[in-house]
């Protein structure tokens, strides 16, 4: 399966495949995409490297444990939700702010459950591949 | 520590600032859809409990200070004792009854914690498991009961249920409510048959025992007995069962309290005594009953925390608390003899201490009924005697002999021997120049607050020569020649009752059977073979299908024109794609195939315009895909495994016909019927406005029903770390 042309094909496509994650991710709330989508396109391409490199290899790039990046994804959603029960408003309420961009607490929910997903799924894949691969 | 000696001082003023006899309340909502609300009330007995939780803390803390000094953990051990003290406090405080649950509990987690608090050792570990399961399964009945006492008054406040609490009487409620309750207020106040966790709770150090005895834990179920008393007490079942009840606890457990040759265990035995008088009091419900109820909680207090920290001083002095072993000490522990002495004479009932008072006034109450009250609390009170007497003259008068185990003078630790002895001097104090005083600040309104309408007057040590002094006399006589006698008796005992159940045998019979039956079950539900897991789940949905079919519409006429060829062709594909899955003989075959059918209905989506929906199909194909493929290697080929038993089959097929036809008509239901679209016209028109968001499914996801999501998240996650142990598991077992 280490073929030349599927490493060096793959790395190229990953790239790209990362980008549009985040592209989905961000244009989420006004046009098809979200977190969730994004997440499972980045994994797709975790696991698209998983196969032409190895496991280790992809463990050593991100850095971060999957896990700790899951955990971050739950934190920041559960984050999110304080700004508006801090500011009077019940929990997780959306608050924006429409200065310079449409930014809001949505997002930052959104951003948690992509981390959140890319953590959980990418984890047990990682664990899976080491396993069996 | 200092901190919680500080935070005591500022209680016990505090409380005596707000204090007024009429009672004072305070009001603020909690959680008011549910009608919790955060309402603390402090009348007469409310103050009489949390002066004694407050002051007896003060002096248990002091003492700790230097039983714990050296001690592992001994900061912790402050802290503990201080969360339990204030769980106590709002227990007594609680104006509404779920936050009187509510600090229920937190006192019966407390005290885990501080029973426990010796967790090198198992028996400490197992008998506060005891003690939390014995409280927390009562807790569990007394939370129906007051729910039950909840609805028939349309209220949690106690307030208005306890003015309102004649008219229950009639409700067919009001019998289930109070047995739940008093089950609860037995289990925690350790009446016959709850009452083993309460010796068992002794393996907790000397303050706890001191603390959770006297002034606490034991006395919440008192505490609420006496609070709900104006509800229940017109009624016959009340009387009868605390009558009963009580009355059994303290005759059984004098007896068994007289076999013990753990100092420390005949003072836990003793307790168990002190309560069932203090139920049988509350069930005779009059003035003098009452009064001597009142009387005696101040007196039990005072003394059982004092004997409880001369036992411990014992124990640290000569590192035994047996009986036999201990003798003489007078002469080296002189403080803690005196503490001994005053709070044994006030346990017998020697004028003129608190215990003396108390007792007056129960005979009073007992002769007011009738003789057989009168004969058990005598008999009852000259046993309590007997015990006094042992507990102080056996280990502090009495020669030492070969038996004796040296004892190094600990007395030099100035915090061993004070609050003792200044519990002693308070109880000497109480009767004499503070009489007066304890009447009218808190008998009297505490009393008002348990019976209104008795009619109270002073307590008064000197009332002339009558029949109650009479038997106090005898009592104390009795009391003597038992002592006197108590090897000879403690045999005849032993022999007696050797044949009865003990209540901590049964416990363990029935944790150990629940145990067992949970591990049976599970072996069954989790038997750790997937094809079964599956086969379950889509039975019972199948069940659920076939139950609900007749519910569900049928196609009557199929519109034929709508129907666009790509639809069929599509439709065929999905055919053709299922059946490959079922007949091909390979494996990875099979795997590809059910991808095939997973793109496909992403199609269909796709044609139905909803391409998040679509997308997400699309992807979680492709990674079942992948995932499937990492491990196709490992599995067995489909050759190898033995094809299912033809019975097996049948009922294979069965099932999913079934579901196939279930699914079906919800589907058919749903695309034709007119389906509920407030929903959707409310997220339609709110999405952009409110959420400035066009996509709605993602601003349902991230915004209307974010909990939803996060919840979901959270899932991920969770499976996440799942996977990761099974296979963590795996790995460290292949080693």
């Amino acid at each position: 399966m280490k073929s030349v042309i599927f490493k060096t094909t793959a790395h190229i496509v990953i790239g790209i495949m990362l980008l549009f994650s985040l592209y989905l991710l961000f244009r989420g709330h006004n046009e098809p995409g979200g977190g969730f989508i994004g997440a499972l396109i980045a994994v797709i391409a975790f696991a698209l490297l998983i196969f032409s490199e190895s496991p280790h290899y992809v463990r050593k790039r991100i850095g971060l444990s999957p896990g700790m990046i899951a955990l971050t994804g739950v934190g920041l959603s559960l984050g999110s939700g304080f700004f508006a029960a801090f500011s009077g408003k019940a929990y997780l309420t959306g608050l924006w702010c429409k200065t310079v961009l449409t930014l809001g607490t949505p997002l930052l929910f959104d951003v948690g459950v992509y981390l959140a997903v890319i953590g959980g799924v990418l984890s047990i894949l990682l664990d899976l591949a080491e396993e069996l691969l | 520590m200092g901190l919680s000696v500080a935070l005591h001082l500022f209680l016990l003023i505090g409380l005596w600032v707000l204090y007024s006899p009429s009672g004072v309340g305070w009001h603020w909502d909690w959680v008011p859809s549910l009608g919790a609300s955060f309402s603390i009330r402090l009348d007469g007995l409310s103050m009489l409990f949390s002066w004694l939780i407050c002051g007896i803390g003060l002096f248990v803390q002091l003492y700790a200070f230097h039983y714990m000094k050296g001690k592992p953990l001994s900061g912790l051990f402050h802290v503990y004792l201080t969360l339990f003290m204030l769980a106590m406090l709002g227990l007594v405080l609680a104006g509404n009854l779920l936050l009187l649950f509510i600090f229920w509990e937190l006192t019966t987690v407390t005290s885990y914690l501080l029973i426990g608090f010796n967790h090198d050792q198992e028996v400490s570990r197992k008998n506060a498991l005891q003690a939390m399961l014995v409280t927390g399964a009562g807790g569990l009945a007394l939370l129906a009961g007051l729910i039950l006492l909840g609805q028939m008054a349309g209220t949690w406040e106690m307030d208005q249920i306890i003015n309102r609490g004649a008219t229950f009487i009639s409700d067919k409620r009001f019998a289930p409510a109070l047995i739940l309750i008093l089950i609860g207020a037995f289990t925690k106040s350790a009446q016959v048959p709850f009452h083993f966790w309460l010796p068992g709770a002794m393996s907790a150090p000397a303050p706890v025992s001191a603390f959770l005895h006297s002034a606490t834990m034991v006395k919440g179920g008192i505490y609420l007995l006496a609070r709900l008393a104006p509800v229940f007490s017109q009624s016959d079942l009340w009387f009868w069962s605390l009558a009963l009840t009580g009355g059994i606890t303290a005759v059984w457990t004098v007896i068994v309290a007289l076999q013990q040759r753990d100092l420390k265990l005949m003072l836990a035995y003793s307790t168990n005594v002190a309560l069932g008088k203090l139920v049988f009091l509350l069930a005779l419900g009059t003035r003098y009953a009452i009064s001597a109820a009142l009387m005696f909680i101040i007196a039990h207090a005072l003394y059982k925390a004092a004997l409880f920290m001369v036992i411990g001083t014992v124990d640290k002095a000569t590192g035994t608390r047996n009986i036999d072993q201990v003798a003489g000490l007078g002469r080296i522990l002189k403080f803690s003899f005196l503490a001994a002495g005053l709070s044994a004479f006030s346990k017998a009932g020697i004028p003129p201490l608190p215990g003396f008072l108390s007792k007056e006034y129960m005979y009073k109450a007992a002769l007011q009924i009738s003789y057989a009250p009168t004969i058990l609390l005598v008999f009852v009170n000259a046993l309590m005697g007997a015990m006094a007497l042992l507990v102080v003259i056996r280990p502090f008068i009495s020669k030492p002999d070969a038996r004796t185990v040296p004892a190094s003078p600990v007395e030099k630790y100035s915090f061993l021997w004070i609050p003792p002895v200044c519990l002693g001097i308070l109880q000497l104090l109480a009767t004499t120049l503070g009489l007066q005083w304890l009447n009218t600040t808190l008998i009297i309104p505490a009393g008002q607050v348990i019976a209104p309408n008795a009619g109270y007057e002073s307590l008064k040590l000197w009332q002339g020569l009558n029949l109650p002094l009479a038997l106090s006399g005898v009592s104390l006589l009795f009391a003597f020649l038992l002592f006197k006698y108590h090897t000879w008796i403690k045999r005849f005992i032993d022999r007696t009752t050797r044949l009865l159940p003990a209540g901590s045998q049964c416990y363990e019979q029935i944790v150990n059977g629940i145990i067992r039956s949970g591990s049976a079950l599970t072996s069954i539900l989790q038997h750790g073979r997937l094809t079964g897991y599956i086969f379950m789940l889509f039975f019972l949905m199948a069940l659920v299908f076939l139950f609900n079919m007749p519910a569900l519409p049928m196609p009557d006429t199929v519109n034929w024109q709508g129907i666009r060829f790509y639809e069929v062709l599509l439709a065929l594909g999905l055919a053709a794609a299922v059946f490959t899955v079922l007949l091909s003989r390979s494996r990875l075959l099979a795997i590809v195939s059910l991808g095939v059918a997973g793109f496909i209905t992403t199609l269909f989506l796709m044609f139905y315009n909803a391409p998040d929906v679509a997308k997400t199909q699309l992807l979680v194909e492709t990674l079942s895909v992948i995932f499937l493929v990492m491990i196709v290697g490992r599995l067995p080929k489909f050759s190898d495994v033995l094809p299912h038993s033809f019975g097996k089959r049948i009922l294979n097929t069965a099932i999913a016909v079934t579901i196939g036809a279930g699914v079906f008509r919800v589907l058919y239901a749903m695309s034709t019927g007119h389906p509920d679209t407030t929903l959707i016209d409310y997220f339609a028109a709110n999405s952009l406005i409110a959420a400035h968001g066009r996509n709605i499914v993602n601003v349902i996801l991230v915004d209307f029903r974010a909990i939803d999501t996060l919840g979901e998240i959270t899932v991920v996650v969770m499976a996440a770390l799942g996977a990761s142990a099974i296979l963590l598991k795996k790995k460290r077992t292949d080693r």
